[in-house]
């Protein structure tokens, strides 16, 4: 029957060595070109706050390749096994052979899972302020997926511990996580010391300040409260600059950038441009710009409880906050990854003690 | 007592007793004095205790494995590759003459070391882990393994072409068989492979613990996985039946491409590994 035959060839193919070989081969000289081509655009602080470059791993052929030798490895893998039961020829040899390539069948199916439903996102928390966090959101690529469960997170304090130079060592974040099934629990994190809820993983990735603002209408009329979080830009050796340009209120025709100082200072005793003493909240000051259309309106630095007026409006500057970024993280493929590993691991040792030469 | 000083002469002492073994291993094979084998492995063996102290007298000092930067890494894996070779020999003495390849290795790697700066650097906190000692421990392990089967590749390659040509060095004949130094490579690569593979799972779990995330294609991540692809492909065909001289070819070019990985792959890009070979980055 030239189905069966056509069928037979088919099976031939997918579970021979050389298919493997030939998969293998390909997906390492795919992974060596673009990680040849990735020297020009790699960026090593976007994995170390747990982002991926761009590559040729998001890809659909290479993930199809990877799907192939999965297809491959598990009718390899099946096939070898038939035939030693039915020639009742199971020996550790085999049986390490088998574990080993179940695991990384596994291992593929995992990076598999990871590649199309892994979820990275950021969440930034303000001293003080509770933050309730959307879980389907958070945890799905599809950003239109609402409806509960929602969780909250309040940053309850941030805490600096400086080394004996009086830079900072380490800091704390005390961070209460609560749901409307739990208990709210605290814990206090240091950076890259996670919290998890429902396999999602939240760890401090990066700290700043924010300020907070009142806004008042003619007549002292109150306008808005904000809470504005600055952008941390570190330079090097400890230097940090906490900013915000370009920001727009929405009850005011201006565009606003603001300055931070947590420790304002001046560069020398007669004056000179200013500079933040320390990155610990000390004598905070606030440099604030006003722009109308792109024209300058006014510019001026602020200590809390001064304000700075924009035509009709004052805006006054209430104090200045600690926040903490926690990156997220939702992978499905963990566990199949880590559980991969462990039977690839078992079985390959097996392999490897009862091997013979071929 | 804990010196920097006190470690450079330590090393340096190590690597005369590296170069002492070198000149017996070569000596033996290009003049066909095999007495002068032991004499290798006797210096190999003089060159582990003050490699060994210098390290202890390093971690002493900075308080943590010696793992950061060129200084500490280059000695920690020339040490772990000279105590595998030791042992290694000790229970297979057919693959003491793999010392030709080894120690000389050995000897550069503890010289790159120690030419480098011995500045101490702090710790980054993601490195506060034991899955950091896990990793180096099998990275060191890999080498050892790679390292030795490519000592075995040479040997194998260059008694082959003896026999084919019918002009057979002694010492060379001495050494097991073709077939029985195939197979001792073969059991070594076999080794490495499984030893890159440990090293690369227990950097994807230090780098879940740490970062959230088990692989972020960093490049030196990537050029471990493009490794073990290649060993992988080449313990296939092994099993297809490729053997012999081409299988020792294959075998040294996928050790070409390890030694990159290893060596050359993090002078390439910035990564988040750069603390390993220049103390700086995270």
């Amino acid at each position: 029957m030239p189905g069966k035959s056509v069928l037979t060839g088919i099976w031939n193919t997918v579970k021979s060595i050389k298919a493997a070989v030939t998969l293998i081969l390909l997906i390492a000289a795919a992974v060596t070109v673009d990680v040849l081509l990735l020297a020009k655009r790699w960026d090593p602080d976007i994995t170390s706050t747990g982002g991926l470059p761009a590559g040729i791993h998001s890809n659909r052929w290479f993930q199809a390749l990877v799907l192939l030798l999965l297809v491959n490895l598990s009718a390899c893998t099946a096939d070898s096994l038939a035939r030693r039961l039915r020639a009742r020829k199971i020996n550790m040899r085999g049986l390490g052979s088998a574990v080993f390539h179940a695991g990384l069948i596994i291992i593929l199916a995992g990076t598999l899972l990871s590649g199309n439903f892994r979820v990275l996102g950021t969440i930034k928390l303000v001293q003080g302020e509770a933050k309730q966090i959307p879980y389907r959101e958070i945890t799905s690529r599809d950003a239109a997926r609402p409806g509960g469960p929602h969780f909250s997170l309040i940053l309850k304090e941030q805490r600096v511990e400086n080394d004996e130079w009086g830079d900072i060592k380490e800091i704390y974040s005390a961070i209460v996580l609560s749901d409307s099934s739990l208990a709210g629990s605290e814990q206090e994190l240091a950076e890259q010391e996670k919290v998890t809820y429902r396999g999602l993983y939240m760890f401090p990735s990066s700290y700043g300040y924010a300020v907070s603002l009142d806004v008042e209408g003619p007549g002292e009329t109150p306008a808005g409260r904000l809470s504005i979080p600055m952008e941390t830009t570190e330079y090097g050796e400890g230097i940090k600059a906490y900013h915000r340009d370009s920001f727009k209120m929405d009850f005011l025709p201006y565009n606003f950038s603001f300055k931070f100082y947590p420790d304002l200072g001046q560069e020398s005793a007669d004056g000179g441009r200013l500079i933040n003493r320390s990155q610990a909240l000390g004598n905070p000051g606030l440099l604030i710009s006003v722009q109308d259309k792109g024209n300058y309106v006014t510019e001026k630095i602020i200590r809390p409880g001064e304000s700075i007026a924009a035509g009709d409006y004052r805006v006054v500057f209430r104090a200045a906050k600690p926040w903490t970024q926690l990156s997220s993280v939702y992978d499905p493929g963990v566990k199949p990854v880590f559980a991969g590993i462990l039977f690839s691991m078992t079985g390959i040792s097996v392999l490897a003690l009862y091997s013979k030469p071929n | 007592m804990f010196d920097v000083r006190i470690q450079l002469i330590l090393f340096w002492v190590s690597v005369g007793f590296c170069f002492l073994g070198t000149v017996f291993f070569i000596v033996s094979l290009s003049f066909k004095r095999e007495g002068l084998v032991k004499y290798g492995v006797l210096s190999s063996l003089l060159a582990f205790p003050p490699m060994t102290a210098a390290l202890i007298f390093r971690w002493v000092q900075t308080g943590h494995v010696p793992s950061i930067g060129m200084y500490e890494v280059f000695t920690i894996y020339a040490c772990g590759v000279l105590l595998f070779f030791l042992i290694a020999q000790a229970l297979k003495p057919s693959v003491r003459i793999a010392g030709t390849v080894v120690l000389p290795t050995i000897m550069l790697m503890t010289g790159i070391g120690i030419m480098s700066s011995t500045e101490l650097t702090e710790l980054p906190k993601t490195y506060f882990t034991y899955w950091l000692g896990i990793h180096m421990l099998f990275a060191t392990l890999a080498l050892g393994g790679i390292l030795i089967s490519a000592g075995l590749a040479v040997i194998y390659l260059v008694k082959g072409g003896q026999e084919a040509r019918g002009m057979l060095n002694p010492l060379l004949a001495k050494l097991p068989p073709l077939n029985r130094l195939d197979y001792l490579g073969y059991r070594f690569s076999l080794f490495a492979f499984i030893m890159i593979g440990i090293m690369i799972a227990s950097g994807a779990v230090w780098a879940y613990k740490s970062w959230g995330r088990y692989w972020g294609w960093d490049p030196i991540e990537t050029w471990s996985l493009i490794s073990w692809l290649a060993y992988g492909a080449y313990l296939h065909l092994r099993v297809m039946g490729i053997k012999g001289k081409t299988a020792a070819w294959l075998h040294m070019a996928v050790i070409a491409l390890v030694i990159f990985s290893f060596f050359g792959a993090p002078y390439l890009y910035p990564t988040i590994h750069d603390r390993f070979v220049d103390g700086t980055g995270l």
